[in-house]
């Protein structure tokens, strides 16, 4: 039951890699793995110097897909291993400016839950720590205006805390801190990326062959510079607030497969394109070792 | 009992790899210096015969009027030292800071100055918005005549007051008063008038000329420079009272200069179409902006701007007509371009971005005082020598860019993504014709000057202004030849610099 349940969970994940974050309020259980392969396309046109939302006709709408290959195992009950890797395109209809694609951010997460707490028929409530590495999987070009990373390494801690009301309702809050490292650019020289504050709510149901829910996310960068001149700049402070929803279902037929879709809105943001994102992936999740305990 | 227990234990497994990732996260140092450490300058000589090298300008001394030096056995003079015997002795940590920033060298810190100044104007005005004075677009053929100007005014102040120092021969202050702590290195070089109050307001107010709504913050910096000398033990109130004075004087000089110079009908948007008869080239093969909306391009009489070395020689090295859009040397070196932009490397993508000093950055000339800099203090020259390096340096680098704007108006050429539209860029695409490329210019004068003066660095040099040039090809933005025509063009220029240092007594 509890398998089932976390598979939709993985996918949110999987869908927002570049979104909302990547670990959520459910553990896999020991010795399952979930993969997901999924497909997100997201564009934009008007983006935000500051909190101002312009439009650049040199560079019309900014377009970017990517293919993202995500994997979740459970080592122990208490313990999680999540990863993820996307390939990105980026390019835009305007202007002159070479397409900029590769492979983007490897990250790998380890979550633990720290405290679980039953209420038989009122429900649970569970907390839990995740800390994350990212780290780039290629020298993808960071400072130009059409790219598809900031290319810094960077270190996250997460707190997690959900609540699963009866009838598979579940409400989750985390907040985190991401560290992100200077990265050395093109020019020859060092740049800081601004640091952030990242807090995600999320509502949803969640049932033995779908899944459903909704979410907001909110990023805070603690420092940067604007967009100035026109010009992204790995420095900039980037802050937004997003909301998104996620659907899933199992493919009856085929065992352990599933299918989703997803789709995230920026309602406001800083120094960030007003992007619109559309996710669909298949997913396969798959018991690799016996655990008689669970 | 058995699972709690295991609960138990994990969650103290999870709290250590908390305490662990935050431990982490605060112990990252990420601080980037904002201001560059630079060692103090300790001259390897004092070059006590400079003040007989020849001025850009043609300073005549005796038009100069400084207040007369007190002697040393005055009542004015001693209090003076006194005032030094008590500051440098109860020096404060920041002043022992601000002390050592400026004894790094007055001309590298005001370079740097200028540097920082240029980057933070330069940025393309809204398309149509009137010309406001206030906030000039200083782009590079701008950069390029501001660090000209800033340099020739060093340089001339320098070589001026190094005249009267020795002229004056008042001694250094702590050769006169023990108790003196000195933060700079013990020094041979007469005081009066202080080398640092001179270059301190020659660069105030060449970069006020320069950046009218900077005058306070650049009058805060050169009143720090100077009570910097004070804090160090290094000159007296009236040795600064002297340099200031001379600085003043000098910087006039060299403001006039520019305000004759015709740059300020550089930007003149419709006569430059009658200038350059830009109308009888045919329709098809006439360079156009683009950008969305249509902007003028740059300074399109800039190559009308007075040049520094002899404009007859100058002008002798102007670039050749490129050939014609029909020619199957023009395809070739379009289809080279598209070529390289459909298979650009990572590496070409990282040269193209290293030189590309687009908006808000110092421009290319800049990167070459960067270059002419880490150089300069290398070689602990001394500070009229250091001015002297940037004055011929960037002279040069001014002059060749007035003779690849005026190419560039005179032929008109479309940038290789014009001609074809398939031609993806790795740098932005500026706002003005191909031929010749600024950043060919620019570097193989810088380059060629530096190479002269720098006899053991001169291999690098070049290579550096091959790769300069190279990146507008990476980048798709130029065909080979316009960097071939413009390197050419600036190598000559660059031996005209030459030719002037081998003049100008410093040898």
């Amino acid at each position: 039951m509890q398998l089932k349940i976390t598979i939709g969970f993985v996918l949110v994940v999987a869908l927002s890699a570049q979104g909302q974050g990547m670990v959520d309020g459910f553990m896999r259980g020991r010795g399952n793995l979930t993969t997901a392969l999924s497909y997100s396309t997201e564009s934009y046109d008007t983006y935000y110097v500051k909190d101002s939302a312009v439009n650049n006709p040199n560079l019309g709408t900014i377009s970017t897909t990517s293919v993202n290959l995500f994997a979740a195992f459970g080592a122990t009950k208490y313990l999680d291993v999540v990863i993820g890797l996307p390939f990105v395109s980026a390019n835009a209809s305007q202007g002159y400016w070479s397409t900029q694609s590769g492979l983007q951010d490897f990250s790998i997460y380890l979550k633990g839950r720290v405290y679980e707490k039953d209420f038989g028929a009122l429900g649970k409530l569970s907390a839990m720590a995740a800390a994350g590495y990212i780290v780039p999987a290629s020298n993808y070009v960071p400072d130009a205006p059409v790219a598809i990373g900031h290319r810094s390494k960077n270190l996250e801690g997460r707190l997690l805390v959900q609540y699963r009301l009866p009838f598979g309702l579940f409400v989750m809050t985390q907040g985190g801190y991401i560290q992100r490292g200077n990265i050395t650019i093109d020019r020859g020289y060092e740049v800081s990326v601004p640091d952030a504050w990242d807090y995600v709510v999320r509502v949803g149901g969640s049932y033995k062959i779908f899944y459903a829910d909704a979410w907001l996310n909110i990023q805070r960068a603690r420092s940067g510079t604007n967009i100035g001149a026109g010009v992204p700049f790995p420095t900039n402070a980037v802050s937004y607030q997003r909301a998104g929803f996620t659907l899933y279902s199992s493919v009856p037929p085929i065992k352990n497969l599933g299918v989703s879709a997803g789709m995230s809105f920026t309602l406001s943001g800083e120094n960030i394109g007003k992007a619109t994102r559309l996710s669909i992936g298949i997913v396969y999740n798959l018991p690799v070792i016996k655990d008689n305990n669970n | 009992m058995k699972s709690s227990n295991k609960a138990y234990v994990f969650k103290w497994k999870a709290a250590i790899m908390l305490v662990i990732t935050f431990s982490l996260l605060q112990s990252c140092d990420e601080d980037i210096p904002s201001i560059k450490s630079l060692p103090i300058l300790t001259p390897t000589k004092v070059d006590e015969t400079a003040g007989n090298w020849k001025t850009v300008l043609n300073i005549n001394a005796s038009s100069i009027s400084l207040p007369t030096a007190e002697a040393i056995s005055s009542a004015a003079y001693q209090a003076e030292l006194a005032e030094l015997v008590s500051l440098s002795t109860n020096r404060t940590a920041s002043q022992t800071n601000t002390a050592n920033y400026w004894a790094a060298g007055a001309v590298v810190r005001w370079n740097e100055i200028a540097r920082a100044l240029v980057a933070k104007y330069n940025i393309a005005p809204v398309v149509g918005a009137p010309a406001n004075p206030n906030k000039p677009f200083s782009n590079p053929p701008f950069a390029a005549r501001a660090y000209a100007l800033l340099s020739v005014a060093q340089y001339d102040a320098l070589v001026t007051s190094w005249k009267f120092k020795y002229q004056i021969n008042r001694p250094a202050p702590a050769s006169s008063n023990a108790s003196i702590k000195l933060l700079t290195p013990e020094t041979t070089l007469p005081s009066f008038p202080s080398e640092h109050a001179v270059v301190a307001e020659a660069s105030r107010k060449v970069l006020e000329f320069l950046f009218p709504a900077e005058k306070e913050y650049l009058q805060k910096l050169a009143d720090e420079n100077k009570n910097s000398r004070k804090w160090a033990g290094a000159n007296t109130q009236s040795d600064l009272d002297a340099g200031t004075s001379l600085g003043s004087q000098v910087a006039t000089l060299a403001i006039n200069r520019a305000k004759t110079d015709r740059m300020s009908q550089a930007g003149s948007q419709t006569t430059f179409i009658d200038y350059f008869n830009i109308a009888r080239i045919a329709e098809s093969d006439r360079w156009i902006s683009l950008e969305l909306p249509y902007r003028p391009p740059m300074l399109p009489l800039y190559g009308k701007v007075k040049p520094w070395y002899d404009s007859v020689s100058a002008f002798a090295a102007l670039p050749p007509a490129p050939p014609s859009l029909s020619s199957s040397e023009f395809k070739n070196a379009l289809q080279e371009v598209r070529t390289i932009a459909d298979n650009r490397t990572r590496e070409q993508w990282r040269i193209a971005d290293f030189w590309a000093d687009g908006a808000g950055t110092f421009t290319p000339p800049g990167h070459w005082n960067l270059i002419a800099q880490e150089l300069i203090v290398e070689a602990k020259w001394s500070e009229v020598r250091s001015a002297r390096v940037f004055s011929l340096m960037n002279r040069a680098v001014m002059d060749a860019g007035i003779l690849c704007w005026y190419a560039k108006y005179q032929y008109y050429l479309p940038r290789p993504s014009q001609v074809d539209p398939a031609i993806k860029t790795a740098t932005g695409i500026p706002n003005f014709p191909a031929y010749t490329s600024g950043h060919a210019s620019f570097s193989a004068a810088a380059a060629t000057l530096l190479a002269y003066l720098f006899p053991s660095n001169a291999g690098q040099l070049l290579n550096q202004a091959d790769e300069a040039a190279l990146s507008r090809l990476y980048g798709g933005i130029h065909y080979r030849f316009d960097n071939d025509r413009g390197k050419e063009c600036g190598a000559k220029i660059g031996q005209l610099a030459v030719a002037w240092a081998q003049a100008d007594g410093a040898n």
